[in-house]
């Protein structure tokens, strides 16, 4: 049944230059198979587990794949927030649009579905190639959606994003090698059995360092962020949802997969400064994004460093996480919930950009009210997603000896409100 | 019948080639069927081998030249790597050179000779003791020269010179190694086994026989074009495509990386090796090597120049997969032997395509080219990927194995190299992808030669380069598959470390 990610791949192998403007109907559809099995899965227990796991020794160096209960919000935001930002990209390719409608259909057609592949695959990935593979695939895809509009910036941020990447690439393989080869076994290592190598290694430190960074690139880690207030931006409108909303969040899976969270047979004592350099670059992050963020000019690069604020708050979360395994398990059900709010928010709040030029009248309304929802549930006003999210975190925080930083994680919300009172300017003043 | 197959294989390359420069230039049709033919029943051949390999039969031809000399061909799991590695990639060479030199002169003396150099490949790949490779590794370069010069203008001319000038003073070299080791442990040395023949000889000086494997390493090292040796190669990609292809990704470099493994683990030995300690200092001028091309790659503008110091970096990921002690660095130099074939074959079949389709040969004419012709663009942007090392191609495994490989062998700065290695290939790679896929057209092709008709391009030279990039993928996807080259690698590494 996982198999159903493949949807996408396919259909971007259909893709011709003829028939690209009819063809539309994947950006929306091809999402939507993986999303009901995700959801089938998570309210009932219709769907036997064994139905949900894919083995094979001789692919690869053992392929394992499987719905993990765990990641399945993450994976169920994932395809909705895909599948509904391509209804905005359907309508900017389509050939019936009032407006011009934009050129290259089929390269953005076939970059959008192998990107979509590669951020579905990650998600159930077990086996390193397979995780890396589906990273490699997104990362690489999503060039192309990046540079669509060929404009000089976009261009450029293209290549700063491709530089990043490479980058980010290259620490990540040196550090799944070393990972794998701490963990000292016969067969190659799954995914879950990196944590337990990594702090077993005398070099445990150096390894998951290597990844932080390495998935860091991906998850705006403050210092090596700056290449997303370039790229999120550029990218047409639904990209840019996707980019931020969704793909953001892989850097995030990354580090919940191979770091060592939680009660491991050993002390993770060799990790200790990795859990502190977190707490102190999520912080950055969360205050940092905000402060530079209320100077940019334009709504959708205020969203990306919105993002790059999120994501920090995130950060700080894995740095918790890291420093208290006895909360690991409360502190990473946090970031799952968090992070998928975060991703239904922010795509709605980089699609709002598209749907507040298109709209008149009785629609500007809704989208007003809808937009109004989106940025006060960021924010985290009582009774929304963002309170229940940051809640489930603060009242694990709240036990542990962690002095301010409860403050300091609770008043992140003003960055969050300063950042969302300056988008609503941008986009309300231009009319 | 077993005595008789090693002989039968190199025979039928050897005999294909005789009656090739017979045939009168203009019966091509002749001329491809005997090529083919060839080409298959040597395929057919090398199978049945292997599957007699897989239940422990010997395959052995052996008779004595002079008392104490012998010429010996016999088929182990190592020559079979390199042996299968050849067999199939000659095939495919060889349908590629048909589309490409049709209606070209000299085709039956540009055949006999590309046959001839499979013959040596063959007989490299089959020799068993160090006295019957030196044999076959110099009428491969004398089979060679040929191809290189084969357009016959001034500038292959030249780098046919240089051709011959570096690799005819490696084959010296080597001689002269072989000499002083038969000369200084016996001949007995000298026979190819599994586990090393010289770990036995403890009275003899282990300096000595260090001095001696230097040397036979610079012997073999200018075909694997080692920095500083490398000179002849960028130098000879003026020639043909099929020929760059064939001295990248099948016979030079490979023959020069394979007497490498044959020298450290069937005359040394790798325990012996690690002992004497020539293995770090190969595993640092490999380092060299590889980050050394990789940088000069960047800098050329010439398609198949940057292909060509490509190769000289990637192939010295075979020479520090051997230097990595421990089975799992050897698995992945051993595959990488038979994956950086697979995937240069393809990436200078590409190459080749794009000259002989459009006339394009520098990176900056490649502008939108993925629209003309996508089927070659595709398994170029497949071949790339793998060089840079991203599954699901070949490339990654390799990388992969000699990663872990570096870690347990506790040189955790060759985990370093590897990893700038793919950063920098990605730096020269992915920018020609851009180029393929991204740019737009920027006017008439700089000299169309075959119009887009039903294919991109002749499809003598279309499925070839598909095939070939089929199989780059199948190796990475199904490494662990029962008949990958992973799984055979692991085989001869399993019987190299077991004592």
């Amino acid at each position: 049944m996982l198999l159903t990610i493949f949807f996408a791949f396919l259909g971007a192998c259909t893709v011709t230059e003829q028939n690209a403007r009819r063809r539309l109907w994947l950006l929306i559809a091809a999402p939507i198979p993986i999303g009901i099995i995700t959801l089938m899965s998570m309210i009932s227990e219709l769907i036997p587990s064994s139905a949900l796991h894919i083995e094979s020794a001789s692919i690869f160096l053992g392929l394992d794949w499987s719905l993990k209960p765990q990641l399945a919000p993450l994976l169920l935001m994932t395809a909705a927030l895909w599948s509904f930002a391509g209804i905005f990209a359907a309508r900017d390719f389509s050939p019936a649009a009032k407006t011009k409608a934009k050129p290259h259909a089929a390269r953005f057609l076939r970059c959008w579905l192998l990107t979509l592949t590669g951020n579905l695959g990650l998600l159930v990935a077990n086996d390193i190639a397979s995780f890396y593979l589906f990273f490699a695939l997104m990362t690489f895809a999503a060039y192309g959606l990046v540079i669509h509009d060929e404009t000089p910036s976009a261009l450029k941020a293209g290549k700063v994003y491709i530089i990043m990447a490479v980058i980010g690439e290259a620490f990540l393989l040196a550090g799944l090698i070393s990972a794998a080869a701490s963990v000292g076994s016969e067969h190659t290592p799954l995914l879950q059995e990196l944590p337990q190598g990594i702090v077993s290694s005398d070099h445990g430190l150096s390894i998951a360092t290597a990844l932080f960074i390495g998935f860091g690139v991906k998850a705006g880690l403050a210092g090596v962020h700056w290449w997303l207030p370039l790229a999120h931006p550029v990218a047409p409108t639904p990209a840019s949802a996707v980019l931020s909303g969704a793909m953001i969040k892989a850097g995030l899976v990354g580090w919940l997969l191979t770091l060592p969270i939680g009660n491991l047979s050993e002390p993770q004592a060799n990790i200790a400064p990795l859990a502190s350099a977190a707490i102190l670059l999520g912080l950055i992050g969360a205050w940092g994004a905000g402060v530079v963020g209320v100077f940019s000019g334009k709504a959708k690069t205020v969203l990306a460093y919105s993002s790059i604020s999120q994501m920090g708050m995130l950060t700080l979360m894995l740095g918790v996480a890291l420093r208290y395994p006895d909360s690991a398990a409360l502190v990473l059900a946090a970031m799952v919930i968090f992070a998928s709010h975060h991703g239904v928010n922010k795509g709605l709040l980089f699609l709002g950009v598209a749907w507040r030029k298109a709209a008149s009248g009785v629609g500007l309304t809704v989208v007003a009210v809808v937009l109004t929802v989106a940025a006060l549930n960021l924010i985290g006003v009582p009774w929304s997603s963002g309170a229940y999210a940051k809640d489930l975190f603060k009242a694990v925080l709240a036990d542990l000896p962690v002095g301010i930083l409860y403050a300091a994680f609770s008043y992140g919300a003003l960055a969050t409100t300063a950042l969302m009172l300056r988008y609503a300017y941008l986009l309300w003043q231009k009319r | 019948m077993n005595a008789w197959l090693p002989v039968a294989v190199l025979g039928t390359s050897l005999i294909a080639s005789l009656i090739i420069f017979l045939v009168p230039d203009a019966k091509q049709r002749l001329r491809s069927t005997l090529n083919i033919t060839a080409a298959l029943v040597k395929i057919g051949l090398v199978a049945w081998m292997v599957f007699g390999i897989y239940q422990q039969e010997l395959f052995e031809t052996r008779f004595t030249l002079v008392p104490g000399i012998d010429f010996v061909l016999r088929a182990d799991s190592l020559s079979m790597l390199f042996a299968g590695l050849s067999s199939v990639l000659w095939l495919f060479t060889t349908i590629y050179a048909i589309g490409y030199l049709e209606g070209s002169p000299h085709r039956s003396r540009f055949f006999g000779f590309f046959s001839l150099c499979v013959a040596s490949t063959m007989g490299i790949s089959l020799a068993g003791n160090l006295f019957t490779f030196l044999i076959f590794f110099e009428m491969l370069t004398l089979s060679t020269y040929p191809l290189v010069v084969h357009r016959g203008t001034q500038a292959s001319l030249t780098a046919g010179r240089t051709y011959l000038r570096y690799t005819l003073g490696g084959g010296a070299m080597l001689l002269l190694g072989v000499v002083l080791l038969y000369s200084y442990a016996g001949p007995q040395v000298g026979e190819f086994a599994e586990t090393g023949t010289l770990r036995a000889a403890t009275s003899l000086d282990p300096r000595t026989l260090a001095a001696i494997f230097v040397v036979l390493i610079i012997g073999v090292g200018v075909k694997a074009a080692f920095v500083p040796f490398h000179g002849w190669l960028p130098v000879a990609m003026v020639a043909p495509a099929p020929v760059s292809a064939l001295l990248h990704a099948v016979a030079v470099v490979k023959a020069g990386a394979f007497g490498i493994i044959r020298i450290v683990y069937n005359v040394y030995g790798i325990e012996f090796s690690a002992q004497i300690g020539v293995l770090l200092p190969l595993g640092i001028l490999a380092a060299i090597t590889i980050i050394w091309g990789s940088m000069q790659a960047l800098r050329q503008m010439e398609l198949k120049k940057r292909l060509a110091y490509s190769t000289v970096s990637q192939v010295s990921y075979i020479a520090l997969g051997v230097a990595l002690f421990g089975p799992i660095g050897s698995i992945g130099g051993l595959v990488h032997l038979l994956h950086q074939g697979i995937m240069k074959v393809t990436l200078f079949f590409a190459a080749g395509n794009y000259a002989e389709t459009l006339g394009i040969h520098r990176i900056d004419e490649l502008d939108g080219v993925g629209k003309r012709m996508p089927g070659t663009s595709l398994a170029f942007t497949i071949g790339a990927l793998g060089m840079i090392g991203l599954p699901p191609t070949a490339g990654f495994i390799s990388k992969w194995y000699l990663g872990i490989g570096a870690l347990e062998a506790g040189m955790a700065w060759a985990l370093g190299v590897l990893v700038l290695s793919s950063a920098l290939n990605a730096a020269y790679f992915l920018p020609i992808l851009y180029r393929l896929w991204f740019k737009p057209v920027r006017g008439a092709w700089p000299d169309e030669q075959i119009p887009a008709a039903r294919f991109e391009t002749d499809p003598w030279l279309l499925f070839p380069t598909l095939a070939t990039m089929a199989f780059t993928i199948a190796a990475g996807l199904l490494a662990s598959h029962p008949w990958s080259p992973l799984t055979w690698a692991t085989l001869i590494s399993v019987r190299e470390y077991l004592p």
